[in-house]
């Protein structure tokens, strides 16, 4: 039976919105009349425009109808349209012809006119073909207050206007909501938190007329204001903690997101909020502050993948920049104008680079592989540094000490450099001499092969060969003391270039070690090597591996052998190694690679020459230029090397390197945030041809799209005077935009209902004087961010219950006329938010990095392709308090969504969003059964329940129930959760096991006061009432 | 499922039907009275068992779903499919100049001083009728070269992973657009009631255990509603996220509790009267379904012996791509609209011959498996199968070259993919490339006309699926896409 009434109602409710004309969103219709802007430009726009439009490369046959002049124009003898005189329209003779030649738009063009759209294009000609600019690029006039009839509904100007509408289409505006889904509803869109108890009962005990606005006055001066604010905000600037393409490193922008919810908390106001984040660095004498705001434009992705071109993503960037500034501030999409003039909007390619040149004059590279901190978090160039007294005064005292020591060494560098050039000229002629070794024994560890020396010495492999070997050699020396050892590999007797034994002839050494034995078999020294350099390794087998060999990493240097010679690595001893009477050296060579890797054919020599290593041929060239003729870096070089050599410089200068390194990671410690910072000479900037990075075409300057008003003559030419003209007064977009975006938050439409798009092919405002009666409002109370929302939640139309008639649902399915009050589910971080909220858990600590919840195990890691333990490849889930911060504080890692927010539709912010979708799917209802947020959650409730609930169940179910919804329980409700209780507690009571695992879910620890069996019922309960879809809504 | 868009939905309907001027008929009325439309499930999930858009599909449809074997990394073309015999003599000669043509080249090669041409070490034999070449790498592909459709003349814009990977699922190399499965959603809907309509799993490649990763973006619906997204199937922890119950709550329990909601949303909705509660409560008993639909699906244990012969031994592992392509059989018999696996792994800048092994094994058998498995089935003609990857390899080496062993770096003017199925001609060797592997000859295949021809398969007009968005309407082939007719049958 259940179903089958809701079955019924749906297919009432579907016929009702199929068959009848569901509300347009313009004016109303009077019978006959056609209007330009709501019937006809649309018919243009859509089925003429992308021939006969703005874009002039593809216009066809020289017209155009975007333009009064253009539509009006004649061509060949004849015109598009005659005002008065469809017949003589040529318009009207295309549109109806059905010769395939003649028809307009052409058979094969998708969008064609209706029928509808013919008859309406011919009236509107016959009606004498009036011409309206688009609406939106016209500056708002405060319009009069429209007449209404009831005048005792309106509480605001804002009334005026609906009601008016309301009247026009005979329909009456609902009652006002009921002070409790009142309070909740305005404290869910003010604050993201839903009210307490206590509010809840203040606000009913107060019975004044002013005892709503005093909620208003109070929701709005709490902390908690600027957090919801912040989030629309952020998904706008598509903000982010992580870099967002390929790795997707971590990346710090939190004092810009902190800066944010700042300045709504501080009512900043919009114009201000506007400048300081496009331009702030270049206001005069620039706070931090300000600068920090700038952030805005540097919250966009930044590539780092190997092998990326850097002009290509330096464009990406800018042109980024240029789309998110026109559909944030002014509703306009210009990127089609990014490779041809726009197909529907006066938006040419050269206005849409005009923008562009505004943005490209930052210093930043288009990728960035170097800005690498500690935990690989990165901060790619201009980034500022914030204070941090702590850190800066350890950095002052490591800087001093580090000069003294400096000092120190530049005396004795000066007194040694007198005998560079001799030291020189015995390295480029005095090359060292390999002695050979004697071997006294020569074994594999595993035992299979024998090793065997031949007369010169090199010893060779006979026999089985392990999958992966060590060999140890034993071997005395004529010398007494060596400073470097040479392993030669060779070809394996009888092969001509096979070195190893691993199938393809390849071999891998993984380490060096030396030992010095004394004659009577006491170890002596463990020899250490400050320099190994080989034969050109195979990729990715550089001989330096063998310095830093790392425990269980199969790594090593390899090389090949094209044509027989042998290869070789020459390990240099860090000190002079004496070898005393008798001993021995004892080396072991390790290769563990998989696949026998192992060499076949190898000798060892030493040398006692103190420079054993190869010159590079890059200081050998240089060696060999007179002092006096070095370039400052050849200089540098040599010397740099030749002190590398001298006992003293190094016994002097040690501890310097361990020092500078210090002195990077405290100053890795220091946060960072990107910013923006113009560049002394502005970049050139073209229209690229096609959109393409490497095409550029004509040059162009800073200047805004030429439909629109231009800068004024002394502004300056630069995003500064880009963000003052967006808040100027003859700015025709930016107020109605923003008031637009405002409306949409609580009224779930826009005025005009494509947020995103005030251009031709947008929709048309529903309510066209209210968007402007409150654009020309925002500007007059001086961009006033918190007087608007006060003005919206103060309306009587705000205040309207949300219960819906079969009638006016059929009417207006949508709620563009607002008969009624707006019912929408909660946006994902109010869904969790308030969760944490009710059921006590929530933090309520501000700003600050951000954290780490609950997320199931793996997310990362799945997609990270083996890159785990690298920080961004693993998610360390946070501990205590960072579970339960507001979710605007979540880690937001680009290419792996926070999967508690994009189950409920929030974005991935890798671009500008401006509105979110609001769906309502089987996986959110599996989130919030069975996440462990909300598990832990209900959980919670339930305690509370139980605590502060009273001693009977009604009481008991009934605190839960107000915590979540704010209003008491229906008698029909109450039946319904006590008999699941009961159920359920009979249930939890005969297997109390499976009660205390239900009530361990999550970090917190449940109260042991209480009974397992009877929380773990009651947390069954709250988990009901938080799952339910009016919780979950804003009714 | 959300109202706005819902009403868009039926306006689309209504356009249609305005259009075909003979106002509603009953069997569309019939549809859109469906009472399914607002109580089940689809894409992202919703979409109902009916749910797509309205005149979609445009055109009687050859396939009904796809299974999309996607390639990450990019596999090198001419050590699989295309067959270049005369490089041999070439090897280590310097790519000449006539073919490179200034193309650019990423940041990775860009500075070698030359370019070495490095023949494939592999051998390669003509099999089946159609004769066509492939590598000894791919034995088991080679049994099925009747049945597939080889592509060599794919190519792309894009240079890097990222933009190229989101290239050839989204049709834009920037960030914010739907991916294909997305579309599929959006415009087909769901055939089937408890399942989503698009589902993505992952496997890691054993050539190159640490590669590129992958990014939800892949999976999503962009500026289409999110309901349309992609759900991935994981390997560790539940399959669908949040799908299993917490511990210590019983069936009953949890019956109990969604009674309970079920009967207090619909008090709610008699008070309120919006239609989106009677969603709400819908989407609950869909949950509920699925706790049970999905641990069904991923349980193998009634899969025969002969499954895992088929798929090889890899195919009991969860989280292999063997065992992705027998879920991605259970997901087709289940019809799930849109199936795609992702084999991360092919990212070969290095010593080509001791990645490609593990690579090639890892996909040689399954793939070639879910081919003769979707026969015996009678599912074969229709279902569309896709093989590829997001741009091919440089025939020149990147690093040394030797005779055993080469690098290759990214190369987006040609490379390989195959097609089999609903649709395709099979049995099909399509377009070539210069004897360098590097410039197409003949044929070329953009990225878009393939897009365009995988939707026409689907009975798709790619020119007429469109969203508006921003004030224009989108597709998933930008203005661009041709059909490929040589690979339809």
């Amino acid at each position: 039976m259940r179903r089958l009434a809701v079955k019924f109602f749906v297919v009432n409710a579907l016929v009702a919105v199929v068959l009848t004309t569901s509300v347009e969103a313009q004016k109303p219709v009077s019978a006959g009349h056609v209007d330009f802007t709501r019937d006809i430009r649309p018919i243009l726009s859509d089925s003429c425009f992308h021939c006969h439009g703005p874009d002039e490369s593809t216009r066809k046959a020289k017209m155009r109808f975007d333009t009064k002049e253009g539509i009006l124009a004649e061509r060949r003898g004849r015109f598009p349209v005659v005002p008065g005189k469809p017949d003589d329209s040529e318009i009207v003779k295309r549109i109806f012809s059905n010769d395939p030649d003649e028809q307009m738009p052409p058979p094969d063009y998708a969008r064609q006119p209706t029928a509808k759209q013919k008859e309406q294009l011919k009236a509107w000609i016959a009606q004498g073909a009036p011409w309206e600019d688009h609406w939106a690029f016209e500056k708002p006039v405060r319009p009069e207050l429209p007449q209404v009839k009831n005048k005792k509904w309106p509480r605001n100007e804002i009334d005026h206007f609906i009601l008016e509408r309301l009247e026009a289409e005979k329909l009456k505006p609902s009652q006002e909501a009921d002070k409790a889904t009142l309070l909740r509803r305005v404290t869910l869109d003010l604050t993201g938190l839903p009210p307490t108890p206590e509010e809840i009962r203040a606000f009913q005990k107060d019975k004044s007329s002013k005892a709503y606005e005093r909620v208003v006055d109070r929701l709005l001066a709490s902390p908690r204001y600027g957090e919801r604010m912040a989030v629309d905000w952020l998904d706008l600037a598509r903000y982010a903690d992580t870099h967002g393409y390929q790795v997707d490193r971590e990346r710090i922008m939190w004092p810009w997101r902190d800066w944010v919810i700042k300045a709504f908390n501080d009512n900043m106001p919009f114009d201000q909020f506007t400048v300081e984040q496009l331009a702030g660095d270049l206001l005069p004498n620039a706070t931090l502050e300000q600068k920090i705001a700038t952030g805005f434009h540097r919250n966009q992705r930044i590539n780092m993948e190997g092998g990326s071109i850097a002009e290509e993503f330096f464009v990406e960037q800018v042109v980024d920049r240029v789309d998110t500034t026109a559909t944030v501030w002014m509703g306009l999409t210009v990127g089609c104008a990014r490779c041809h003039d726009h197909k529907y909007d006066p938006v040419s390619a050269k206005d849409f680079y005009s923008m562009y040149a505004f943005f490209n004059n930052i210093a930043e590279r288009g990728v960035d592989r170097e800005n690498v901190q500690r935990n690989n978090i990165v901060s790619t160039r201009p980034f500022l540094k914030l204070p941090a007294p702590e850190l800066e005064a350890k950095l002052a005292q490591l800087d001093e000490t580090i000069a003294a020591k400096q000092r120190v060494v530049d005396g004795i560098t000066a007194t040694l450099s007198k005998q560079q050039v001799a030291w020189e000229k015995q390295v480029l002629t005095n090359a060292p001499d390999w002695k050979n070794l004697t071997v006294i024994e020569a074994k594999a560890e595993s035992g299979k092969p024998v090793l065997k020396a031949s007369n010169e010495n090199s010893i060779v492999t006979e026999g089985e060969i392990a999958e992966a070997d060590t060999f140890v050699v034993v071997a005395q020396t004529e010398l007494t003391n060596i400073n470097g050892i040479r392993l030669e590999v060779l070809p394996i007797p009888g092969s001509t270039n096979q070195l190893g034994h691993s199938k393809d002839g390849t071999f891998v050494l993984n380490t060096l070690n030396l030992e010095v034995v004394a004659k009577a078999g006491k170890r002596l020294q463990s020899v250490e090597f400050s320099k190994v350099s080989g034969s050109a390794a195979r990729s990715g087998f550089a001989a330096t591996l063998l310095l830093r060999p790392r425990e269980n990493v199969i790594g090593g240097w390899s090389a090949e052998s094209k044509t027989g010679e042998p290869v070789d690595v020459i390990f240099e001893t860090k000190e002079s190694v004496s070898i005393p009477a008798g001993a021995t050296l004892k080396f072991k060579l390790t290769q563990n690679n998989p696949g026998k890797t192992q060499m076949g054919h190898f000798r060892l020599t030493a040398t006692d020459n103190d420079h054993p290593s190869p010159l590079s041929s890059a200081l050998t060239k240089i060696f060999k230029i007179p002092v006096e003729k070095r370039k400052v870096a050849e200089v540098k070089s040599a010397s740099d090397y030749f002190l590398s050599y001298q006992a003293e410089y190094r016994t002097a200068s040690e501890g310097m390197a361990q020092m500078n390194r210090e002195r990077k990671t405290l100053d890795d410690q220091i946060p960072r945030t990107m910013v923006m910072e113009e560049l002394d000479k502005p970049r050139d900037a073209f229209i690229l041809v096609r959109g393409a990075y490497d095409q550029p075409g004509e040059r162009v300057f800073p200047a805004v799209p030429a439909i629109l008003p231009q800068l004024e003559p002394d502004a300056p030419t630069n995003r500064l005077g880009l963000a003052q003209w967006l808040i100027s007064p003859e700015n025709p977009l930016t107020a109605r935009v923003t008031v637009n975006r405002f409306w949409a938050a609580y009224f779930g439409n826009g005025l005009v209902k494509t947020i995103e798009d005030f251009g031709m092919q947008g929709d048309l405002p529903s309510h066209p004087g209210l968007l402007d009666w409150l654009a020309t409002e925002f500007m007059r109370v001086g961009w006033d961010t918190k007087a608007m929302q006060k003005l919206l939640v103060m309306s009587a139309t705000y205040r309207q219950a949300s219960q819906v008639s079969e009638d006016l649902l059929e009417r207006d399915p949508e709620n563009i006329l607002l008969a009624r009050g707006s019912r929408m589910r909660l946006p994902a971080e109010m869904i969790r938010d308030q969760a944490l909220s009710f059921s006590g858990l929530i933090s309520e600590k501000m700003g600050g990095p951000s954290v780490k919840p609950y997320q199931p195990v793996g997310l990362w890691e799945e997609l990270a392709a083996g890159a785990e333990g690298t920080g961004f490849a693993t998610y360390e889930q946070g501990k205590g308090e960072d579970l339960y911060r507001r979710s605007l504080y979540t880690f937001w890692k680009r290419t792996v969504s926070p999967p508690a927010m994009s189950t409920f539709d929030a974005p991935t912010r890798e671009i500008c969003t401006v509105s979110r979708s609001r769906t309502s799917t089987p996986l959110q209802a599996l989130a919030l059964l069975n996440d462990v947020t909300y598990v832990e959650a209900a959980r919670s409730l339930a305690q509370r329940m139980l605590r502060e609930g009273g001693s009977s169940v009604e009481q008991r179910i009934r605190h839960g129930f107000i915590l979540a919804t704010a209003r008491e329980p229906k008698k029909a409700e109450m039946t319904i959760l006590k008999t699941g209780l009961e159920q359920r507690l009979a249930e939890m009571k005969s297997d109390r096991a499976a009660a205390e695992q239900l009530i361990s879910v999550g970090d917190s620890k449940a109260d042991d006061k209480l009974n397992a069996s009877e929380l773990a019922a009651y947390t069954t309960v709250a988990s009901v009432i938080l799952n339910l879809d009016e919780v979950i809504t804003k009714q | 499922m959300n109202l706005d868009h819902e009403h868009k939905l039926m306006l689309t309907r209504r356009q249609f039907f305005g259009k075909t001027a003979t106002g509603i008929g009953a069997a569309a009325l019939a549809s859109l009275l469906n009472p399914n439309l607002f109580g089940s499930v689809a894409g992202g999930l919703d979409s109902s068992a009916h749910g797509g858009l309205a005149g979609l599909p445009h055109f009687a449809p050859k396939a009904k779903r796809i299974i999309y074997l996607f390639q990450s990394g990019g596999p090198s073309q001419m050590d699989l499919f295309d067959y270049k015999p005369g490089l041999r003599e070439k090897y280590s000669e310097d790519l000449p100049d006539s073919i490179r043509q200034g193309q650019r080249l990423t940041g990775m090669t860009s500075n070698q001083k030359t370019f070495p041409v490095a023949p494939s070490i592999y051998k390669f034999k003509q099999h089946g009728k159609s004769g066509a070449w492939i590598s000894e790498m791919l034995p088991h592909t080679a049994k099925v070269a009747d049945d597939i459709c080889i592509i060599r003349s794919m190519h792309t814009e894009a240079i890097n992973h990222d933009p190229a990977i989101t290239f050839i699922q989204t049709g834009s190399q920037i960030a914010g657009r739907p991916c294909m499965g997305s579309w599929f959603s959006y415009g087909l809907g769901s055939e089937n009631k408890d399942l989503p309509a698009f589902i993505v799993m992952i496997s890691r490649g054993t050539g190159r255990k640490v590669d590129q990763p992958l990014y939800d973006r892949l999976w999503g619906s962009g500026f289409l509603p999110s309901r349309y997204q992609g759900v991935k199937f994981r390997s560790n922890g539940d399959p669908v996220l949040y799908l299993s119950d917490p511990p210590g709550l019983s069936g009953k329990a949890r019956r109990s509790m969604l009674d309970d909601i079920g009967k207090l949303n619909e008090i709610n909705l008699k008070a309120y009267g919006d239609p989106e509660i009677a969603t709400r409560i819908a989407q609950y008993e869909m949950a509920y379904k699925m706790q049970s639909s999905v641990p069904d699906l991923t349980d193998l244990s009634s899969e025969p012996e002969s499954t895992f012969e088929m798929y090889g031994p890899e195919s009991r592992t969860p989280g292999t791509y063997a065992y992705n392509c027998v879920l991605a059989r259970r997901l087709a018999e289940r019809d799930v609209r849109f199936i795609q696996l992702y084999h991360i792994g092919w990212d070969h800048h290095e010593s080509v011959p001791r990645q490609m092994p593990g690579q090639c094994s890892d996909t040689d058998q399954p793939s070639a498996a879910l081919i003769k498995d979707l026969k015996q089935r009678g599912m074969f003609d229709d279902t569309l199968i896709v093989w590829g990857g997001e741009f091919g390899r440089t025939v020149y080496t990147q690093g040394t070259l030797s005779k055993e062993s080469y690098g290759r770096d990214h190369h987006p003017r040609c490379f390989s993919m195959w097609l089999a199925g609903g649709g395709i001609k099979p049995g099909t060797v399509y377009g070539e490339t210069d004897d360098y592997s590097y410039n197409i000859t003949r044929d070329p295949v953009h990225v878009h006309d393939l897009n365009a021809t995988i939707l026409n398969c689907m009975g798709i007009d790619h020119t007429r699926m469109t969203f508006k968005y921003q004030g224009r309407h989108h597709r998933i082939t930008d203005v661009h896409g041709e059909l490929v007719k040589g690979i339809l049958a």
